[in-house]
């Protein structure tokens, strides 16, 4: 049993099982963009990458044939990659003065491994609207939506449920949200991922709520494309009465606003209005920002950009902070960075917002980290090949 | 030393790896009744929801996503246009009114903008967009001149390599633009892809420029100004010659409602023949032609591109609305054969109870339905309806099926 296991750890602390693994990440890379063709990014990104098992499939241009071959995931791929690392550049290795810088190399690439599994899991990112004047201290994701149910005139709280809870609860599948705050009880389903509230006409059947169905369309390539949607039965605890209702994510621009989501679904309970709503996710940021001029250079004889940036106020604790963010320039604080991303205006040009990227990455700087001590262990290695090199030719002209 | 290490790091190995595999199956989905846990605050900087928006207000349409003829804003205009057939809209960037895309892969792209600046500067920065050099001002002046919105417009045909801010070159490109100034605004339509998929989509960009129309916003005065009439439109001397687009587009019914008689047969490249009786209904998203039939029957045909998950595979999908078993491929190889295209495929022919996406049962329900696939494109046609009903369509359904041809 002892040598069993001691042979397993052999083969896959060794070489070539780290060879393979990267043979396996080059064909997922490979197969992954071909795919992305036809599905877009964000679908290819999941599959391919994000997964632990997958099954790519070949179209034969000859009889129409089609060949389906499974695969290891990205994410599985990587997972046995990184024990492999520590196994055979850590565990494995013989440690020496020579071998100083090897496992430095290793100590390095399992960092970055570790810094993309902590930006996968952890990482948060989307974008922020500001008009001259404007504030804001949260950001919206672009493809994470959330169920947000607020008491209208209250205190501000939201209560949320997040999409990992009603992503599978399409066709006739339901689940029901409940809260002790809530006087009612939420049940949700029909959920579509790219759809439109449409006006029902009667002869079609189907569900229908206050006049509306949702019509689903086919995915879009780009993910933020796509707009949710789902059928919602309000069930009042006290009376048990029930009330039919469509949330919609339908985004629609506003000047004022920029991409701003359909307004909620009110629901009445007493004296008190509640409004729930398919919104994408917001995240707080823990500084506010100002955005004081939007400066915006066009090409010569035209109005076409050629570059824009914004001049922003950072505020904080009574602070305030003048910051420029420009191409390659962004502003990071408090482990969140905001770049310059785009803007939009009216097309005659008045009415600009800028908009701004922000990515919450507590593992932002790992890459860098582990590029220095790759480098620092690259350089150790190096030298040492070089010494014992010129150590050898030095003898060999001697003798 | 080296032991103590060892054992060490051999004590992280299985363990770190067992968490990150893990976290990546961490997948358990929750149960039929979930407490709410989530809690956010609103941001004070945030606009709060207003309350008491009627359904019509919440689910007014956004431009973006509307099939034909929106109307969009520029200085003092607003304009209307037909989208042509097979383009897609896309979100209005910084830089344009409306934006399209077209191709397979949307590599073609077409956009209506307004902006400053002369009409000399801006064909010549498209010219610097395409590796050629500026325009002389007798050059430009020369430059073939169209009837459009009742202006003269500049049409510009370009051919090079293409490069779009801070982007590679894409070589083998070409570049169709229209050119003209309403009430000192320049207003552009430029049409930007590779060579051949341009010069395909020719006939669509004239019929694109044609039908636009500009309508003065009421504080600029009013009218409404029209494009030229796509037959009004000569095309440059140099310029391939193009087919007349003499059939209907497929959404060219904007009323919505169900059309009087049967309406166009063909579309999207097929053509058929509507069998006697078949009242046109209105266009549909994903359907190429809806028809109705009787009291409460329809037919519907979709096409989609490739094979579209197989024959087999739909089959099975319809039987399920109908709460039956799938069937294996030697069952289907079974079936009653119908000829759609260019092969035999199977003919279904299912009733009871059936279910909508929505899980809504309709009983005494008749599905009749055959999943044309291929490679090149798929075709579905479909008749559902009352048992009753559609038992006297069979013949007329299975001649609508075998009507079908297709264009190479």
């Amino acid at each position: 049993m002892k040598e069993f296991a001691r042979k397993i750890f052999q083969s896959y602390s060794s070489f070539g099982f780290a060879v393979a693994m990267i043979l396996i990440l080059f064909a997922l890379t490979f197969l992954g963009t071909l795919e992305q063709v036809d599905h877009g990014l964000f679908e290819v990104q999941k599959k391919y990458f994000e997964s632990m098992v997958l099954v790519h499939t070949f179209t034969l241009p000859v009889a129409d044939l089609s060949l389906p071959l499974p695969l290891p995931g990205g994410y599985l791929v990587m997972a046995l990659l990184f024990g492999n690392l520590i196994c055979g550049g850590l565990v494995k290795i013989r440690k020496s003065k020579r071998t100083v810088g090897i496992l430095i190399i290793h100590v390095g690439m399992i960092i970055l491994f570790l810094g993309a599994l902590v930006t996968f899991k952890l990482a948060d990112h989307g974008n922020m609207f500001l008009a001259e004047g404007e504030s804001t201290d949260e950001f919206v994701s672009y493809n994470i939506w959330n169920i947000e149910i607020a008491k209208a005139g209250g205190s501000g709280e939201v209560l949320t449920i997040p999409q990992e809870h009603f992503l599978d609860l399409q066709g006739a599948r339901t689940r029901t949200f409940h809260s002790e705050g809530l006087p009612f009880d939420i049940e949700v389903g029909g959920y579509e991922r790219n759809c439109e509230a449409t006006e029902a006409v009667t002869s079609e059947g189907g569900r229908v709520a206050d006049g509306y169905r949702l019509q689903a369309f086919p995915l879009e390539m780009q993910e933020p494309a796509n707009v949710p949607g789902a059928y919602v039965t309000i069930t009042d605890k006290k009376s048990d009465e029930k009330i039919e209702g469509i949330i919609w994510g339908g985004h629609k621009f506003e000047m004022s606003q920029g991409w701003v989501s359909s307004e909620p679904l009110t629901v009445r309970s007493g004296d008190d209005a509640y409004t729930i709503a398919l919104t994408k996710k917001r995240w707080k940021v823990p500084f506010v920002v100002r955005l004081d001029d939007f400066i915006k250079d066009v090409h010569p004889g035209t109005t076409m950009a050629s570059n824009y940036e914004s001049e922003v106020t950072k505020l904080e604790g009574g602070q305030e902070e003048k910051i420029r963010i420009y191409m390659n320039h962004p502003l990071r604080h408090k482990g969140y960075t905001l770049f310059q991303e785009s803007f939009q205006e009216r097309s005659d040009g008045t009415g600009q917002k800028s908009q701004l990227a922000v990515w919450r990455n507590p593992a932002d700087q790992w890459p860098l980290y582990s590029c220095v001590i790759m480098s620092v262990g690259l350089l150790i290695h190096m030298v040492q090949k070089l010494l014992k090199y010129m150590k050898a030719e030095s003898k060999r002209r001697t003798a | 030393m080296n032991s103590i290490l060892h054992s060490a790091l051999r004590a992280f190995v299985a363990p770190s790896v067992l968490a990150v595999l893990a976290l990546g199956m961490t997948s358990c989905g929750p149960g039929d009744r979930v407490e709410i846990t989530g809690e956010s605050v609103y941001s004070e900087h945030r606009r709060p929801p207003l309350v008491d928006v009627p359904s019509a207000t919440r689910f007014a349409k956004p431009p973006a996503r509307t099939a034909s003829a929106v109307p969009a804003s520029g200085p003092g205009f607003h304009f209307h246009w037909d989208t042509p057939e097979g383009w897609r809209e896309a979100a209005p960037t910084p830089f344009s009114t409306a934006s399209f895309e077209f191709g397979p892969q949307g590599e073609g792209a077409c956009s209506l903008s307004l902006i400053g600046g002369s009409l000399f500067d801006n064909a010549n920065r498209w010219r610097n967009q395409m590796g050629l050099n500026p325009y002389e001002q007798d050059e430009f002046i020369a430059l073939q001149q169209f009837d459009i919105l009742g202006q003269q417009a500049t049409f510009v045909r370009l051919e090079g390599a293409f490069t779009a801010r801070g982007k590679d070159p894409k070589s083998d490109y070409q570049l169709l633009g229209m050119m003209l100034e309403l009430n000192g605004t320049g207003v552009y339509v430029k049409m930007v892809g590779p060579a051949q998929l341009v010069t395909d989509e020719v006939t669509n960009f004239i019929n694109f420029v044609g039908s636009l129309q500009a309508e003065a916003d009421s504080a600029h005065g009013a009218a409404t100004v029209a494009g030229a009439a796509t037959s009004d439109v000569e095309l440059p001397p140099d310029h391939p010659p193009v087919a007349a687009s003499s059939e209907p587009a497929p959404t060219a019914d904007s009323s919505g409602g169900p059309a009087s008689g049967q309406g166009y047969t063909s579309g999207q490249g097929y053509t058929w023949d509507a069998p006697e009786g078949w009242l046109r209904g209105p266009d549909r998203n994903m359907r190429l032609v809806t028809y109705g039939i009787g009291q409460a029957s329809e037919a519907y045909v979709t096409p989609l591109g490739g094979e579209a998950g197989g024959e087999l595979a739909n089959i099975n999908r319809w039987l399920g609305q109908f709460d039956q078993p799938s069937i294996s491929q030697a069952e289907l190889d079974a079936m009653a054969r119908v000829s759609v295209l260019d092969k035999e495929v199977a003919f279904l022919e299912v009733s009871g109870t059936s279910k909508n996406m929505q899980g809504v049962a309709t009983p005494d329900q008749t599905m009749l339905g055959v999943a044309y696939s291929s490679p090149s494109g798929s075709l579905f046609v479909r008749l559902t309806g009352p048992s009753v009903e559609v038992a006297g369509q069979r013949d007329a359904f299975l001649k609508f099926c075998a009507s079908f041809t297709r264009s190479p």
